[in-house]
């Protein structure tokens, strides 16, 4: 089976600054595929490449083995590809169940639909995506009202309802409590039921334990990418990276 | 705020039925009332202010579906609406009275021009939208002032007929009142049921965060698109009427001051919530008359009412009547 997602030589400029030089990852079906590295190390602008926030200024990405590289957003989501956000980013003044309505309305293509409707095929799939990720109870509640950590479940709920082949979570447990991080990681490992996850994340115990490859980068290029274990007893990450963080955690 | 948790999803829907009746209780009787006013020996200048109002209250609600539903502020709106004018008028005055044909034309002419303009203008977004709709705007007074053979300039268009629908001439006053307040009704309930379709709440996702809604898969630039053409189609309704009101146009009906009234009127009734700019259009038509009586600027007194709205309820007029149903509600309760 084809990988859902491939990155062929990926590179993005701003001016003169080379925040991604010659980035390559290849996700293989059904896993968690995490992204780390440090601060500025370019992996939210890999992220905002690959889903169409920004353009690249070379390389290719392709999905499902589609070449989709530059495609804008809303297409890629079409196509399969669906995002979070690093910082928070609901849509406040909707409801909890309309916010992930928006999501299912998407998929089945009916956001040009001018006439309302009390219920709808698309509310209902929203609900079973809050039901399956215990958000069910705070259906009717204005997502500003939401706990953080809550708020952090409802995006990921909003990307699920989008049935996507493959799903990139940028910082999912960023302000969550240990309780809720690790609630958070069984969460998205029970996502891979569903789709393949690119996972950008700076907790090393969620990253250690979930992933099923790693891939590490600094200054914009790949230095090691491999199951953790291996990626983890790697001395160049050691050096550059981990070590300097956390090495008891290894 | 155990109120915020709804465990039971058909109790949230009952609900929202339920504020739905409401609303439209309130629409329904409050344009009956309208509908009897002229019959109640009311003064027949009083029927012209009515009418006016209802004519504005049209571009207000057009407004408020491009401003407070989709966050495009426009500081040019007097376009679609003075356009329309030109449209319609013109056409009456050359071709036919007739009413709807003037407005086939009209619509015509609007909405290939908004297709055109919004399709650039729509990839726009915040300040830079607003101050490229004021721009194209001006720009239109400009071809309005300069282009005599058609618009005659600054003299403006004068000796449209009086419209007629089916044959039947609509005479100044009672007549025309009753079929503007129709065609405001119609158009608030059309535009009622856009808002609470999927494409309305898309709307209000893309306002409340364009990058979010792209991530969601909605095509941001379309929406805004056909929002922009949505909302100079219903203001070119409004300078229809306008134009067989006053029997003719001038390029002020285009000029950057309509532009800034028709945005007060909606900020001033309360954006996003198409009842309030509706109120915002009445009470500035009545504040206006009532306020150059008395102020030879008559501006800076409306200016003090508006600031003190706006800061007692920021949603405006509207936010009163929502406080006034939560006191009742927790009267009751």
């Amino acid at each position: 089976m084809a990988s859902p997602l491939v990155v062929r030589d990926l590179s993005k400029n701003f001016g003169a600054l080379l925040a991604v030089d010659g980035f390559n990852l290849d996700i293989r079906s059904g896993q968690v595929h995490s992204l780390i590295g440090p601060n500025g190390a370019g992996k939210t602008t890999v992220f905002n490449c690959i889903s169409g926030f920004l353009r690249p200024a070379g390389g290719q990405v392709v999905l499902n083995g589609r070449d989709v590289t530059a495609w804008p957003p809303y297409r890629l989501v079409a196509a399969g590809l669906a995002r979070t956000f690093q910082i928070t980013q609901v849509f406040s003044d909707l409801t909890v169940l309309e916010n992930v309505a928006l999501g299912a309305r998407s998929r089945l293509g009916r956001n040009l639909q001018m006439w309302p409707r009390a219920q709808s095929e698309a509310q209902d799939r929203a609900y079973e995506v809050l039901d399956m990720l215990g958000l069910a109870r705070q259906a009717g509640a204005k997502a500003d009202h939401l706990a953080h950590g809550d708020k952090r479940v409802l995006e990921i709920a909003i990307a699920l309802a989008l049935q996507p082949h493959v799903l990139l979570l940028d910082e999912p447990t960023a302000g969550m409590s240990p309780g809720e991080t690790e609630r958070m990681g069984e969460l998205i490992r029970r996502t891979t039921k569903h789709a393949s996850v690119l996972l950008v994340e700076h907790d090393m115990e969620i990253v250690l334990g979930i992933s099923d490859e790693i891939t590490v980068m600094t200054q914009g290029r790949v230095i090691a990418s491999g199951p953790p274990d291996a990626v983890s007893r790697d001395p160049l990450v050691r050096d550059a990276y981990l070590g300097a963080l956390d090495a008891e955690a290894l | 705020m155990t109120t915020d948790v709804w465990p039971d999803r058909a109790s949230a829907i009952k609900t929202e039925a339920r504020t739905r009746r409401i609303t439209s209780l309130l629409i329904f009787g409050g344009a009956a009332l309208l509908a009897l006013l002229p019959f109640a020996g009311i003064a027949p200048f009083t029927i012209t202010l009515l009418t006016e109002a209802m004519i504005f209250a049209i571009w207000a609600m057009s407004l408020d579906l491009m401003t407070g539903y989709t966050g495009m502020l426009t500081f040019g709106h007097a376009a679609g609406f003075g356009l329309g004018a030109y449209a319609a008028g013109y056409f009456a005055r050359e071709v036919t009275g007739d009413f709807f044909a003037a407005l086939l034309v009209c619509e015509l002419v609007v909405l290939s021009v908004a297709l055109a303009i919004g399709f650039v203008t729509t990839r726009l977004s915040g300040a830079a939208f607003a101050i490229v709709s004021l721009c194209i705007a001006q720009v239109l007074f400009q071809i309005a002032v300069a282009w005599r053979s058609v618009t005659e300039g600054m003299d403006g268009l004068v000796g449209v007929p009086l419209p007629r629908i089916f044959g039947v001439t609509i005479h100044n006053g009672r007549e025309f009142y009753l079929l503007t307040l129709l065609v405001a009704l119609m158009v608030y309930l059309a535009l009622r049921q856009l808002v609470a379709s999927p494409f309305g709440r898309t709307l209000s996702a893309i306002r409340t965060n364009a990058d979010r809604a792209a991530a969601v898969g909605i095509n941001v630039a379309l929406h805004k698109w056909l929002v922009f053409v949505i909302a100079w189609a219903v203001a070119g309704i409004a300078g229809t009427l306008m134009v067989f009101m006053k029997a003719g146009t001038t390029p002020m009906s285009l000029y950057w001051v309509e532009s800034g009234n028709v945005l007060i009127m909606a900020i001033f009734g309360g954006l996003g919530t198409l009842l309030g700019p509706m109120i915002g259009a009445i009470s500035f038509v009545f504040l206006r008359d009532a306020l150059t009586t008395g102020f030879a600027v008559w501006q800076l007194a409306f200016g003090v009412v508006f600031v003190i709205v706006v800061l007692v309820f920021p949603s405006g007029l509207a936010g009163i009547v929502s406080l006034l149903r939560m006191l009742l509600w927790r009267a009751r309760s």
